[in-house]
């Protein structure tokens, strides 16, 4: 039933039961009427015999046979009798018609009225006495004595009937037959109203069928022609309204799928946090820039920009700052670049940018003023202050260029190049030379750690001159190191820090300075003498626990106290973790070891952090020193710091002075220490301690 | 033997009905109080002189004892009646025995103990006069008669073709129920009529049927003794009513002379179906015309 139409079902509906009841009806009045033709066959049979009765009784009485063949041939011709006995009182046959099935037993049974006497499938007896028949005769005739006791009615004889049914069986058939008939036509006609009703319900059902399946195919523009009255009509007009609504809606949902695909397109294409354009997008444009230049167009130049202490904000603020931070840097780079020129963030730190139409020197100036502009960004977050600063690398996209992978590794090395050789700088690259591998992560860490294992980081000592001999009662030294690798370039100390500090090695380089360090104070002692050693930790060592335990350990196992032991910070370090570098400077102090300070000057919050601190030295920012001279406000600023330290009876230290004019002015600004190529070159601290040991014992 | 009974007879009716003048008690005794008999009682007690003759009646024959009143006359209605009478009766008490057939009358003196009384029997039965009259008029054209008869009434077949004016009587023997249709079908064929006697032993109940059937199938008319028998399908029947043999029989009473032993009826009725007339294709006389021409022919 449930896979059926709805026409199906109403044509079962109607026609069914109309179907069932003619059926019936056929059935019933067959049966009825084959009941009242039984009725008349019996009733028949009974009157026939009921009449041949009395008028056989003469022809018994007499035994006139032919009489009574007559009378049984003429009651044979009555419609359905098929056999006419009539016999006489001892049941012997007296005249016989027809075709008697009637047994002999039957026949000569004593009846005493009419009645069935027997039957069978095809056919019915009957059977009636046949009675001597009394005249009303006058009593005074009669004879004394016989009209005193009347007699029963003698009877003589009987006759029987036989009837056929199968005239009745014929009767029922055609009554069947002609029932059926008529239920047929009936059906028929039916059936046609039905369907026309049927059809009149089902073919706006089935439009709606319809325009629902067409809906859901997809067409939404389908609508149902309103034809339709009454509760239909009303389906008709709900699907429309339902339809053109959903047509209003699938079409506004399709603008804002196409809006969300163009959205999606330019987020495929664009940098989410910065919105500049992506490493994708940024290749793209390079394959293009490629194209022109090999198709003869102008040569481009290429930037790969990497920034420098970008971690420690990350890391120290958060990934809000960073993300700030980078999108600050974007735009300060994007106002000092041309309409034409394309920049793009790369990943993480790193940005490209494409310079159309710009080589050579006008390319160098766009760097070197970026890196500046970098250089002089100061990222303020809350009451912290970053400085930032970018290594770019600069290459050229020349018709030489083979494909844009020779562009990036060119662009990528440079910028690696200028990363190690100290940050903040540019460094150029021919896209063709063959380019330095960029080192992976794995292989950091396992040149860090071999480097250690093998006693590869080479200790060096920077020399220091004091203003004053009377500033130390020993010299003062800090310590650095370069990883040395044969065949490998030198890695400088911050690139080694960088990446130690990006892959969690700090540590181990820590460590190692303070070993060299507690030797070296053991072995100076030894002799009678007292160094001073500046020793530069990773920004992570402040919070690290067991440093301080690892220091008294050494310290004990040398037995020594730690004077002497300068351990440095960088401000950032310091700054971020204020309330951690404190408590590491009183530990410091507890072990007979001093905090110092680098890179001071660098950011806003270095003065709070002397008092705070209360560091034994600091060593000045680069930044300060190196337009030392010429520059007066860095001069000034000098002098204001040099102050303050000299109130809280703290040492300063400026580093990178190269010229050695420069150090007469330092002096008269009453800066304690200084270091650079104008003081003495770096040599290796095993030297350096030997040949001070040397120098005392003699 | 026959004979011999009706030699007793006149005997005894030579002798014993003296010319007396009469008066005194009657005893009348019905076979049965109801029908004809009832019919027959009053018409009798009207008719009968009440000053000179008082009436005792016994409205059941079988209720009958003889005693006080003494009764001068016994009369006696129907063949029971008679029967009674003559078993019980005191003898010598003369009985006047009605409403019965001469048959029967002869039968029942024959059965009854022999007394010496004065016994006279008003019979229905028609005098044969009256019969071949009544044939004649009713159907001129006939002149062969058929008659069935037992052994107890062939002896009335002469005194019927003495009378019979012209007309032949055939005549069968049919003493049993067997031999009654084979003698019809033998007699038929050669009458133009049958004449129906009183016989009680041919005239039964259960054969009036067949009898009429197998003469009306021969078309052959019956004329019948009773008016019963002319509803049952006969043509036509002279009979006479109880009230006329209780007003004949009061006359009896009262007339003085000798009775002979059986006195035919004096007055009679005509009894025609119209339908077996028409059945028969016969145009026959009415009632009343038929009655007319016998009063006037004097048929007694």
């Amino acid at each position: 039933m449930n896979h059926l139409t709805l026409r199906h079902r109403l044509l079962i509906l109607t026609l069914l039961p109309s179907l069932f009841i003619g059926i019936a009806l056929v059935i019933y009045f067959t049966v009825s009427g084959i009941r009242s033709l039984q009725n008349e066959l019996h009733a028949k049979g009974l009157s026939t015999a009921r009449y041949l009765a009395p008028v056989s009784e003469y022809g018994i009485i007499t035994g006139q046979l032919d009489n009574l063949h007559t009378l049984a041939l003429a009651t044979n011709q009555e419609p359905s009798v098929k056999a006419t006995v009539i016999v006489n009182q001892r049941g012997r046959a007296l005249a016989v018609s027809g075709r008697v099935s009637m047994a002999s037993e039957t026949l000569r049974q004593k009846l005493d009225k009419p009645g069935l006497v027997a039957e069978t499938e095809s056919w019915l007896a009957y059977g009636a006495p046949v009675f001597r028949s009394v005249s009303e005769g006058d009593a005074l005739f009669d004879q004394p004595l016989a009209a005193v006791k009347p007699v029963a009615q003698e009877i003589i004889g009987h006759v029987f009937v036989e009837l056929d049914k199968s005239i009745l069986i014929t009767r029922q058939h055609d009554l069947l037959i002609r029932g059926l008939m008529i239920v047929l036509v009936g059906m028929i006609v039916l059936a046609t109203l039905a369907i026309a009703v049927a059809d009149n319900l089902s073919r706006p059902v089935m439009r709606l069928v319809n325009a629902v399946r067409a809906m859901s195919e997809g067409k939404l523009s389908t609508r149902v022609p309103p034809l339709s009255t009454g509760e239909l009509g009303i389906l008709e007009q709900g699907f429309n309204e339902m339809a053109s609504n959903l047509d209003d809606i699938h079409q506004s949902l399709q603008a804002r799928i196409e809006e969300a695909t163009a959205q999606l397109a330019f987020q495929a294409r664009h940098d989410a946090l910065t919105g500049l354009l992506n490493r994708r997008e940024f290749e793209i444009q390079l394959e293009k820039v490629l194209a022109a230049v090999q198709a003869g167009g102008e040569q481009c130049s290429v930037l790969f920009i990497d920034l420098d202490r970008f971690k420690p904000v990350n890391d120290i603020c958060g990934h809000l700052a960073g993300d700030e931070v980078l999108r600050q840097i974007s735009q300060l780079f994007q106002g000092r670049l041309r309409e034409e020129d394309t920049l793009a963030r790369l990943g993480g730190d790193e940005f490209g940018v494409l310079l159309h139409n710009c080589t050579g020197a006008r390319a160098r100036q766009v760097a070197e003023d970026v890196c500046d502009l970098a250089g002089a960004y100061r990222f303020i977050w809350q009451d912290k202050v970053f400085a930032i600063g970018a290594s770019i690398g600069l290459t050229r996209v020349t018709r030489d260029v083979r494909n844009i992978n020779e562009v990036l590794a060119a662009g990528d090395a440079a910028c690696y190049r200028a990363k190690e050789s100290g940050r903040n700088q540019v460094c150029e690259q021919e896209a063709h030379a063959p380019a330095e591998r960029r080192r992976e992560t794995s292989e950091w860490v396992t040149r860090i750690s071999t480097a250690l294992a093998e006693n590869r980081l080479v200790v060096e000592a920077i020399p220091v001159r004091a203003r004053q001999e009377n500033l130390l009662d020993g010299p003062l030294v800090e310590l650095t190191a370069h990883l040395f690798e044969s065949g490998q370039p030198i890695v400088s100390l911050s690139a080694l820090l960088d990446a130690a500090e990006r892959y969690e090695l700090g540590s181990s380089i820590d460590l190692r300075f303070i070993d060299v360090a507690i030797s070296a104070l053991a072995r100076a002692r030894s002799v009678g003498k007292q160094i001073y050693c500046l020793i530069p930790l990773t920004g992570a060592a402040v919070g690290r626990s067991g440093l301080i335990e690892h220091i008294a350990r050494r310290l004990a196992a040398e037995n020594i106290s730690g004077q002497g032991l300068y351990m440095m910070l960088s401000e950032e370090a310091t700054t971020h973790n204020s309330s951690q570098a404190i408590d590491f400077g009183r530990q410091l102090r507890a072990l007979g070891c001093q905090l110092a300070l680098a890179d001071f000057g660098s950011g806003l919050s270095s003065f709070s952090h002397l008092r705070n601190l209360t560091p034994r030295i600091v060593k000045l920012s680069r930044s300060l020193t190196r337009d030392f001279g010429g520059n007066r406000s860095s001069t000034s600023l000098l002098r204001a710091i040099q102050e303050i330290t000299t109130d809280l009876d703290i040492l300063t230290v400026a580093e990178g002075i190269d010229d050695p004019k420069l150090l007469a002015q330092l002096d008269q600004l009453g800066i304690d220490f200084n270091e650079g190529r104008a003081i003495g070159p770096r040599e290796p601290f095993d030297a350096w301690l030997e040949g001070f040991a040397l120098r005392a014992i003699s | 033997m026959l004979a011999k009974v009706s030699a007793r007879f006149l005997l005894c009716l030579t002798l014993l009905l003296a010319p007396v003048a009469w008066a005194g008690n009657v005893t009348l005794l019905l076979s049965d109080s109801a029908g004809p008999y009832a019919e027959f009682s009053s018409t009798f007690s009207e008719a009968l002189n009440s000053r000179r003759w008082s009436i005792h009646l016994v409205p059941k024959a079988d209720a009958y004892t003889p005693g006080a009143p003494t009764a001068d006359l016994i009369v006696t209605a129907g063949s029971e009646a008679l029967r009674q009478a003559l078993q019980r009766a005191p003898p010598g008490t003369p009985i006047l025995a009605t409403l019965l057939p001469r048959q029967t009358f002869e039968r029942l003196l024959n059965e009854a103990p022999r007394a010496k009384r004065q016994l006279t029997a008003l019979v229905l039965d028609q005098p044969p006069a009256r019969l071949s009259a009544f044939i004649r008029h009713l159907l001129p054209g006939q002149s062969r008669i058929g008659v069935l008869s037992s052994s107890e009434t062939r002896h009335l077949l002469p005194t019927l073709r003495q009378s019979s004016a012209g007309l032949q009587f055939e005549n069968e023997d049919a003493d049993n129920d067997a031999a009654l249709l084979t003698a019809l079908n033998n007699l038929l064929p050669r009458v133009g009529v049958l004449l129906a006697l009183p016989d009680a032993s041919i005239y039964r109940r259960e054969s009036i049927k067949s009898i009429l059937i197998t003469t009306y199938r021969q078309q052959r008319p019956v004329i019948a003794y009773s008016s019963a028998f002319v509803t049952a399908g006969a043509l036509a029947a002279v009979y006479s009513t109880p009230a006329q043999i209780a007003r004949q029989a009061t006359q009896l009473i009262e007339q003085t002379g000798t009775l002979p032993a059986i006195v035919y009826p004096s007055q009679f009725a005509i009894a025609i179906n119209a339908n077996v007339a028409q059945a028969l294709g016969l145009n026959v006389a009415d009632e009343a015309s038929l009655r007319q021409r016998l009063l006037g022919e004097g048929g007694q």
